[in-house]
């Protein structure tokens, strides 16, 4: 069967606030495989972490709320679940990474009694069991001394080790799936490194499905198979890693690329920003989110919602660019606009 | 010439248009910011008015009926609340009206004087400590004794001192005042100078001080005002306990003395003939007690809330 | 770790030997002499008898010394108004009822304080929230001296179910540690709401959801035991509010405790007896903000009482 893992199916979320309601998930859509890896990318407020949330069930309600769209884990709808049911999925079939690890460890429990919090919980074991558990994730995540270690609080541990903890964490009850939203983010660049790494060897050795949000396209090269770039709240490119970094369809994601660094480019290279900020999401445009930003805007993409397209191999973009009546894009940049 | 075929208008490119990408969202002073959240907050906007309308009676209470607090009258002792005597008589013809509201002159004068006299103390002392801290082996040598002297202070039961105090001292209103005050400016003091360490850091008052600022003029225009928030919102914790502990020195006949009146006094009087059934002699003075400290502390909530930088929509 | 204990049990020492040296300076300034209002009616004869026998003839230093010497050998002193009992037997007399009464009303504290606290952080904005805060504030805006009349009014005068006063069987504790309590379980409802929000708001909370734990576990397990923290902190000025609400409660209960004697005291200008009863306290104060020390550092693992010492 051609069933995927997770298939996320137009997915809506609001937040209630004083201000109003915003709307935070309009309408995404995307899927991953077993033994894949997809990246989320996009800036901050696009809503990637509510959809990470949203697949477990962790969206705080109230003020968030799932007003629309499936999220299909092995051929189940789960969106909708009863809390109790939602209990069976977390943490044993899906697992979740946090960004901050300095925050997501209790700090007044010792750090195996968390590793293992879930596993004792879901498989009912003893105490020796448990115990050589933990030492076992501790030392699957690659933190030596495993048997001191576990008896130890998180303030004894680094930012690095911890997140390695937290990984461990996630990992205890050998779900299918892990989320990892925004892993490295909180971390000096060499731990990022590490921490990448070692995500990259637990998703190969133990055929793991894995989510990993992040704004950082360098991660994405790093570690994805797949990639999801979402703006406002939308999917505006979905592809391979190779597909998109070779040949991006969107100009959201040529604004994404232009401001990385490049190393084939020497030293003249301009790192290039995109102007402007992203829509006010209680109010969110009509047409393309993206149009106020967008070198390329047309009228329409003011007016109307563009379709998504097709370029082969799952690679997509919704833009009205790509749509036979738009003029090519070659002319437009003769005509004076920012290029590729 | 490519542009043979005929362009649909909705596929125009459009020129663009900076203004688009500014979020609009009236933006608000941060005064008006507080001042707007307290107006919505019910609770806070009831303490307030309760506050007024004690303040008001004190004022002008005494003078609504034709007896003096002081003035006894043996044909009408311990009368029940009456079109005459609107709280009733105590057991020397006293009105209670007239009383409560004396009282209400006497309770609220000694609070907020007392929160006043600890206000002025307290930031004096905190701002001279937190602005010492740091400067040099002086400055913190400085620091540390006044620190040290808070801390001890602060050990103490602050009710216990001041009955100590009352015990030695003629009592009196004067007196209660100076006993309340002698450690009351603690707590005030330990908080201005924890604001003005978190501040100092910052990188205003560091220019204001390579522009060649005054000690004092930086302490005045910069420190002080940007402490005003916690200083006022402990104020209304400070006035509601002052007002509380001079009741409680009354209870125990180490307060104001008769034929002066307090809340304080009159609750204790009114506790003694709570078994005759003269209710309106404890009910009035010890509902005032309670609506001001039930006021000051709902209004002092809704006011820390509002200056909550955290807390604002 | 001993060696900070030495230090701090050192520093205890040291901080109550500024409270006697003060008290004791305070008492020693009051204008004229304590037996003021009785010397009109005692021969000077016995008067200089009396004086002699509370040192009251030696020059003040040496009174002093005489009093710390005393007070070493745990020896509070006599009083001034009862010939035959001294302030020890006083604190040995009221040290049951007081001791009674203040565990009582901790207790009651804390158990109430503590849970109205949670169910309102869990309730946020709705009715028992609301319910829990407006007890909050009417346990602010109460004081123990209205209270105390407000119960007997309403649960031993209108419907006689526990006796009106004084001490003896166990319903006789009731209400006065009711009206102890009242103020304080108020300010831990508070204390624990706000904390108890704040620990929920935490990612730690996050991280257990997602292991998929029970929402009840994750309050009992990860949410209290972070959110008492600063609970405990406030325990030594709940104790300090408790002495000083037994001042009342025993005076309007009639109960014979200690805070009664020290009401006694101050009515009678009793020096000897407030000196006495105030360093008692104090000690009693200085020992209980130790012992929550400790208390503290077995509950947080981050807190080291060696690296304590700012």
């Amino acid at each position: 069967m051609n069933q995927h893992l997770l298939a996320i199916d137009n997915l809506r979320v609001n937040f209630k606030t004083y201000g109003g309601e915003v709307q935070a998930v309009r309408g995404v859509s995307f899927y991953v495989d077993k033994g894949e890896t997809v990246a989320i990318v996009g800036e901050s407020g696009c809503g990637k972490s509510v959809t990470a949330q949203a697949i477990m069930g962790l969206i705080p309600n109230p003020p968030g709320k799932i007003v629309g769209g499936k999220v299909v884990f092995e051929g189940a709808e789960i969106s909708h679940l009863p809390k109790k049911e939602l209990l069976g999925i977390r943490g044993t079939q899906i697992g979740m990474v946090f960004q901050d690890p300095m925050t997501a460890l209790n700090p007044t429990m010792k750090v195996g009694t968390q590793i293992v919090e879930g596993f004792v919980r879901s498989h009912q074991v003893s105490r020796e069991e448990a115990r050589k558990r933990a030492i076992e994730m501790l030392s699957l995540v690659g933190i030596p001394d495993p048997e001191k270690r576990i008896d130890q609080y998180p303030h004894q541990f680094s930012g690095g080790m911890r997140q390695r903890v937290v990984i461990a964490i996630a990992l205890a009850c050998q779900p299918k799936l892990v989320i990892a939203d925004e892993p490295t983010t909180a971390l000096d660049v060499t731990i990022q490194a590490q921490i990448l790494d070692l995500l990259k060897r637990l998703q190969e050795e133990q055929a793991l499905s894995v989510v990993i949000i992040t704004h950082d396209l360098g991660v994405v090269a790093e570690i994805a198979h797949r990639m999801v770039v979402m703006y406002a709240g939308m999917v505006v490119e979905t592809g391979t890693v190779e597909d998109v970094f070779a040949n991006p369809r969107h100009p959201y994601t040529w604004g994404l690329m232009r401001s990385l660094p490049r190393l084939d480019e020497g030293e003249k290279q301009r790192l290039i920003p995109i102007e402007g900020s992203p829509p006010d999401l209680f109010n969110p445009p009509v047409g393309c989110p993206f149009a106020a930003r967008c070198d390329f805007a047309m009228e329409i993409c003011e007016q109307q919602m563009p379709v998504t397209s097709e370029f082969g191999r799952g690679h997509q973009a919704a833009c009205w660019l790509h749509d036979p009546r738009a003029p090519r894009i070659e002319e437009l940049v003769a005509a004076g606009r920012q290029g590729v | 010439m490519a542009m043979e075929h005929k362009v649909d208008p909705l596929f125009r490119p459009l020129t663009k248009n900076t203004q688009a990408n500014v979020i609009a969202r009236p933006s608000l002073s941060n005064g008006q910011q507080v001042i707007r959240k307290l107006l919505k907050n019910k609770l806070a906007m009831l303490g307030l008015f309760i506050i007024l309308a004690l303040v008001g009676m004190a004022i002008i209470g005494p003078n609504l009926v034709p007896y003096s607090y002081s003035d006894q009258s043996l044909l009408t002792k311990n009368q029940e609340i009456s079109a005459e005597h609107w709280f009733g008589t105590d057991e020397l013809g006293r009105d209670m009206f007239a009383r409560t509201w004396y009282g209400a002159r006497i309770s609220l004068t000694i609070g907020i004087v007392a929160a006043f006299i600890d206000l002025v103390i307290g930031v004096t002392v905190g701002g001279i400590a937190g602005y010492m801290a740091g400067r040099g082996k002086r400055g913190d040598r400085i620091d540390t004794l006044i620190m040290r002297i808070i801390e001890i202070l602060y050990g103490l039961p602050y009710l216990l001192v001041v009955i100590l105090l009352m015990v030695v001292m003629e009592p009196g209103m004067l007196t209660i005042i100076i006993a309340l005050s002698a450690t009351g400016w603690v707590g005030m003091a330990r908080l201005v100078r924890g604001q003005i360490l978190q501040l100092k850091n910052q990188e205003f008052i560091l220019a204001a001080q390579v522009l060649g600022a005054k000690f004092s003029r930086i302490l005045l225009k910069h420190l002080i005002p940007n402490t005003f928030g916690v200083i006022i919102v402990n104020l209304t914790f400070t006035i509601p306990s002052a007002i509380f502990a001079e009741s409680f020195l009354s209870f125990l006949g180490l307060g104001v003395q008769a034929p002066v009146a307090s809340w304080g006094t009159m609750t204790n009087d009114g506790l003694g003939v709570i078994l005759t059934g003269d209710w309106w002699r404890l009910f009035f003075p010890a509902l005032m007690i309670s609506l001001t400290m039930f006021a000051f502390n709902v209004f002092g909530d809704g006011l820390q809330d509002a200056l909550d930088p955290r807390l604002r929509d | 770790m001993s060696n900070y204990l030495v230090k701090r049990i050192l520093m205890m020492f040291v901080t109550l030997w500024i409270i006697v040296t003060l008290t004791f300076a305070l008492m020693h300034a009051i204008p004229g002499n304590p037996f003021a209002s009785e010397s009109d009616q005692l021969p000077e004869q016995i008067l200089n008898n009396l004086r002699a026998k509370y040192n009251l003839d030696e020059p003040l230093p040496v009174q002093y010394i005489l009093y710390l010497k005393n007070l070493l050998m745990l020896d509070l002193g006599p009083s001034i108004k009862s010939d035959s009992r001294g302030v020890n037997d006083m604190i040995s007399d009221g040290f049951g009822a007081s001791a009674w009464l203040g565990a009582q009303a901790i207790g009651i504290a804390l158990l109430f304080g503590i849970s109205l606290g949670i169910i309102a952080a869990l309730n946020r904005n709705k009715w028992l929230d609301y319910v829990a805060m407006a007890l909050a504030v009417l346990g602010i805006a109460i004081p123990s001296f209205i209270m105390a009349p407000l119960l007997i009014n309403f649960f031993a005068i209108k419907l006689p179910l526990f006796p009106v006063a004084t001490w003896g069987t166990w319903m006789h504790t009731i209400l006065p540690s009711l009206a102890l309590a009242f103020g304080p379980v108020a300010i831990i409802t508070r204390y624990m709401r706000a904390s108890m929000i704040e620990v929920m708001n935490q990612n730690y909370i996050r991280t257990a959801e997602a292991k998929g734990i029970p929402m009840f576990i994750i309050v009992v397990r990860h949410g209290i035991r972070n959110a008492i923290l600063p609970v405990v902190t406030f325990l030594g000025p709940l104790i300090a509010s408790l002495i000083t609400g037994t001042f009342v409660v025993e005076k309007i209960f009639a109960i014979p405790g200690i805070g009664k004697y020290f009401v006694d005291g101050i009515f009678n200008r009793d020096y000897p007896v407030i000196l006495g009863t105030t360093i008692f306290y104090s000690a009693i104060l200085i020992f209980t903000i130790f012992l929550i020390d400790i208390a503290y550092t077995l509950i947080d693992p981050r807190i080291k009482l060696t690296n304590k010492e700012r």
